[in-house]
């Protein structure tokens, strides 16, 4: 088993939703943190404030955004929850927008998601993989293109 | 040489901070240079490392509170170990 599937379930993934803006992006991804119990629904409005406070850092890669908060702000559990945008979304990075794909991502201990974040981050940057992601047309298909 | 304290930094001192981690690790690691790599907000960087690591959104913020006496690194693609190696390259690291 892959780290990534100790920390991801299915039904925290969701596929091509249509967001209006890059705040409904990261709500809608911290959704389904909440619903799977991974997080207190407080920890969306302190992803979104981070963003507002430090900028777009969170768009790390061209075309994804890892949006996070801290432990103590309401993280319940470790997951992530991933989803992808149709049509892809501005964040207003320089360099990296528009964003197709925002995993949120929650630890209750500094460090146990780790190896998760980097097997996410090490798949995404592979373009061939993040194309399949995008194309992906159900959640059960990104799930089993990331464990 | 005394070993190195790295500190790479983001918002909350998990997120991109700790990919910059895993990235500066391995490019150290190949190049066999012992050094302590840790993560922090961008609040809470102690004056006691050698070389922070950030990305773009904290580098003038961090260049100013630490006024030339710590170098500041800027990584900008969080996937590209030849970046992270070049910028360390270039900070006399490796």
């Amino acid at each position: 088993m892959s780290n990534i599937a100790n920390f991801l379930s299915k039904d925290a993934i969701a596929c091509n939703l249509a967001c209006p803006d890059w705040k409904s992006a990261v709500r809608e991804a911290g959704r389904l943190l909440v619903k799977e119990e991974i997080v207190e629904e407080a920890f969306i409005g302190k992803m979104i404030g981070y963003v507002e406070e430090f900028g777009p850092y969170i768009v790390i890669l061209p075309g994804f955004a890892l949006a996070h908060a801290r432990p103590e702000d309401g993280a319940l559990k470790t997951g992530i929850s991933l989803i992808t945008l149709t049509p892809p979304v501005h964040f207003g990075h320089e360099d990296n927008d528009p964003v197709s794909i925002v995993v949120a991502l929650a630890s209750s201990e500094k460090g146990e998601h780790l190896e998760c974040l980097g097997d996410v981050v090490g798949l995404i940057s592979q373009k061939e993989k993040a194309e399949k992601i995008l194309a992906a047309i159900t959640p059960e298909e990104i799930y089993r293109l990331l464990i | 040489m005394a070993r190195l304290n790295i500190g790479c930094v983001c918002g909350c001192g998990m997120g991109s901070s700790l990919l910059l981690k895993m990235l500066a690790t391995n490019v150290l690691d190949e190049q066999k240079i012992n050094a302590n790599v840790d993560c922090y907000d961008s609040g809470t960087v102690p004056g006691d490392v050698n070389l922070i690591i950030t990305s773009t959104a904290f580098y003038d913020g961090l260049k100013e509170q630490f006024n030339g006496k710590i170098p500041v690194l800027c990584i900008k693609n969080f996937s590209s170990k030849e970046e992270m190696a070049q910028k360390l390259q270039e900070a006399g690291i490796i």
